[in-house]
């Protein structure tokens, strides 16, 4: 995440300081510095930062700067920061933080999952005649630190109510504060001398080469101001040192009166020009092109300054912004006394800035693979998730509210259209109902009827000439009568046979067939037959109606 | 919130709105669910009701039967059937002689169980008259020729009313050949007053004495 306008903030034991640089088209702008004195108990013996006490004067170090400025990166000095340079094998970019891991945990440079480190890519050195056989193996910078360390400088920032950027060791802030000079010059050894420890960087072309860290700072060479025989021989409070660390050389009898500990400061130099000289070894460079920027964190940076310098070989000055951010600090009405002191803290500001800025080494402690963040949500995200979760509530509300009504007014057009519906239901079934009845009704009555005037039309013209009826009877259980006279049996039997032409009348059976004379005495003889049949039983009201048309003889000749 | 140990307040940074966002759909998707039902549920009855009122419409649109099956059984109905009896034995050449039984009969109890209705009315199969509908059987007695007779069983075949013959019995009227007296037995069918539970007795009439024809012996 890229930040327009970052402040750097460097925790010194005795001081806070501060620096914002915002980004501009014509380049990075340093708007502001400010310190103010570290508050008491704001270090605790073991080095932590205390962030109930830092809290308050952090936020208002940063409101001086940039009232508006919300991200923050820190720089850490603190005397159990770790910094090694390893060679670990060729491997991707993507695995070696994973190859450090497991080289910290191998050599047990930090504790175990309780650590919280970063690296830097350096430069293998050019192969000589006696290294072809050498494989060529990647140098990395790890600088690491305990987690729970980095973790109070993170939650000094959170306790400000500010977003912490990066956790970043104060020499390479303090390296790329001088990038823009650096960039330029082939070979520069940086001394960032703090209060626990001095930094020996040397640079190439405004890239770091070589990193060398030695466990003597200010602390160990200043301190003697502060009276010598009269101190206790304990870790002052306040100081960037583990007290198990803390050498008293308040018996030194090599102790100057000056209050520097100039046999500290003799041994210091000897180291830095011992790693010039290993450099110059490693990367051959003309010894003449080395100039050494001297960066100390101490209120008589000068006088520390012009001590040490009488032990060195090389040229050496103190180190101060470069030339482009200094006119464009001016230009913002910032004071030029004292920048230097603030390097670090520019350097932090810095971070997200492009430009010949953009190149510089970049560390960052706190995105550790195993670093617990403890932090508190700033106050701005707690804000913004009640407000989020507000907003929600009330349109939810809102919409249970409409939805609510909607619902009532659904529910109710479905009561009216369910009832329409019952209604329209009942209609239809009592319709149907209706039909029905009348469709059982009609079938039953035409089950029940028998077809009387077919059975007498066709009975009469099935009388043949030589024959008469008497009678014609249709009981309710359809047997069909009939009586008749008759000259012949032949006209009785062509009239049986023309009876059983009827498809709906059963087989005609004859019941008897007498020979009678009329009622006149001596009147002719005749003969009288009885013959019974009945109607074919139906089988419902479905069935086709009666045929007994279709077998009614042509005309009704009235035989009776 | 302020005084809250620093992971609680990240976790309550972080988790509020998801889980407000969790409770906002555990409120508002339920509601929405059932309003989409009922909104589905008043298109599907609309869709029934537009069904229902093509059908009723066909069944509206359908012809009506010129044939009267039943009419309400009222002292009128008695008295206009009489009446059509007189006056088409009269058109077709007959003389009425004698009409019996024109009020119905007495109805049988009415059986305790409704399902033993239904199970009896399924045995009796395809005669079975609907609930409500009480059979009238008549005895007519008339005397005509051949003619006469055809005409008059016609008459009744063709009438606007439904009637079932039962049975029928013609014979020579003695000393007046070709005179026949039939004897008829009409079936004729109104809707039991009361829900056909009860109907009224009213005396058997001849036709005779409704509209002045000669009276049979």
């Amino acid at each position: 995440m890229r930040h327009r306008a970052i402040i750097g903030v460097d925790i010194s034991s005795d001081e806070i300081r501060a620096a914002y640089v915002r980004s501009t088209s014509g380049g990075p702008q340093l708007e502001g510095i400010a310190s103010i004195p570290a508050p008491p108990n704001s270090i605790d013996r073991e080095g932590l930062l205390v962030p109930e006490a830092l809290g308050d004067a952090i936020r208002g170090l940063c409101l001086q700067i940039a009232p508006k400025a919300s991200h923050v990166a820190i720089g850490i000095n603190s005397g159990s920061l770790v910094a090694r340079v390893m060679e670990i094998p060729p491997v991707p970019d993507s695995e070696i933080r994973a190859v450090v891991r497991g080289e910290m945990d191998h050599f047990r440079i930090l504790p175990a999952g309780q650590s919280a480190f970063d690296f830097h890519r350096l430069p293998v050195p050019p192969e000589g005649p006696d290294k072809a056989t050498e494989g060529p193996n990647t140098r990395v910078l790890l600088m690491g630190a305990e987690e729970r360390v980095v973790a109070s400088y993170r939650a000094s920032v959170d306790a400000a109510g500010l977003n912490v950027v990066a956790v970043e060791p104060g020499a390479i802030a303090v390296l790329r504060a001088q990038r823009a000079e650096l960039i330029d010059r082939e070979a520069i050894a940086t001394v960032v001398v703090s209060q626990s420890a001095t930094d020996i960087c040397v640079s190439c072309n405004g890239d770091l080469r070589f990193y060398r860290r030695v466990d003597t700072g200010t602390a160990e060479m200043v301190r003697r101001a502060d009276g010598i025989g009269q101190q206790a021989a304990e870790a002052p409070s306040g100081l960037l040192v583990p007290a198990e660390d803390f050498r008293d050389y308040s018996q030194d009898q090599d102790a100057a009166e000056d209050g520097l500990n100039r046999a500290a400061m003799s041994a210091l130099m000897t180291e830095v020009q011992r790693s010039i000289d290993y450099y110059v070894r490693e990367f051959p460079t003309g010894e003449d092109q080395i100039d050494i920027h001297f960066a100390i964190d101490a209120p008589n940076a000068a006088a520390v300054f012009e001590a040490m310098r009488q032990y060195l070989r090389r040229p050496a000055r103190l180190a101060a912004l470069p030339e482009d951010l200094a006119a464009a600090s001016a230009s913002s009405g910032v004071p030029a006394a004292g920048v230097p002191r603030y390097l670090a803290a520019i350097g932090l500001a810095l971070r997200c800035c492009g430009g010949p800025y953009g190149g510089a080494a970049k560390l960052d402690l706190s995105v550790g693979d195993r670093v617990i963040r403890e932090r508190r949500a700033a106050p701005k995200a707690m804000v913004l998730s009640l407000a989020v979760s507000g907003l929600i509530l009330v349109v939810t509300v809102g919409a249970a509210v409409v939805t609510g009504f909607r619902i009532a007014g659904t529910q109710r057009t479905l009561t009216q259209v369910k009832h329409e519906l019952s209604s329209l239901r009942g209609e239809h079934a009592a319709a149907v109902a209706k039909k029905a009845r009348q469709k059982q009704l009609v079938g039953a009555i035409e089950f029940r009827n028998k077809p009387i005037l077919q059975t007498v039309e066709f009975v009469s013209a099935a009388v043949p000439p030589r024959a008469g009826l008497v009678s014609l009877e249709m009981d309710k259980d359809g047997s069909v009568t009939i009586l008749g006279h008759a000259h012949t049996p032949r006209a009785v039997a062509d009239l049986m046979d023309t009876l059983n032409m009827a498809p709906v009348l059963e087989p005609v059976r004859l019941n008897a067939l007498s020979r009678q004379q009329s009622r006149d005495r001596g009147g002719p003889w005749f003969l009288r037959f009885d013959l019974q049949t009945a109607y074919v039983k139906r089988g419902g009201p479905e069935l086709e109606e009666p045929k007994t048309a279709a077998a009614t003889p042509t005309s009704p000749s009235g035989g009776g | 919130m302020g005084s809250l140990p620093a992971p609680v307040q990240r976790w309550l940074t972080i988790l509020l709105p998801p889980v407000v966002l969790i409770v906002s759909c555990l409120v508002m998707v339920p509601r929405n669910v059932r309003l989409r039902d009922a909104h589905k549920d008043i298109a599907a009855n609309r869709v029934e009701i537009k069904a229902y009122l093509t059908k009723l419409a066909a069944i509206e649109g359908q012809p009506s039967d010129p044939k009267v099956a039943t009419l309400p059984y009222t002292r009128q109905e008695q008295s206009d059937f009489l009446r059509g009896l007189n006056t088409l034995s009269n058109q077709t050449g007959n003389r009425m002689v004698s009409v019996a039984s024109l009020a119905p009969p007495p109805q049988p109890a009415r059986k305790a169980s409704a399902k033993r209705d239904e199970k009896d009315a399924k045995k009796k199969g395809a005669d079975e008259l609907p609930e409500g509908v009480v059979a009238i059987p008549s005895t007519v007695v008339f005397e005509g020729d051949f003619r006469g007779l055809r005409a008059f069983l016609g008459g009744l075949q063709h009438s606007q009313r439904l009637i079932s013959l039962d049975a029928c019995r013609i014979e020579p009227l003695e000393d007046a050949a070709p005179m026949l007296r039939t004897t008829l037995s009409i079936v004729r069918y109104v809707d039991a007053p009361g829900g056909g539970t009860e109907a009224p007795q009213a005396p058997a009439a001849h036709a005779g004495e409704s509209d002045g024809a000669p009276s049979a012996s």
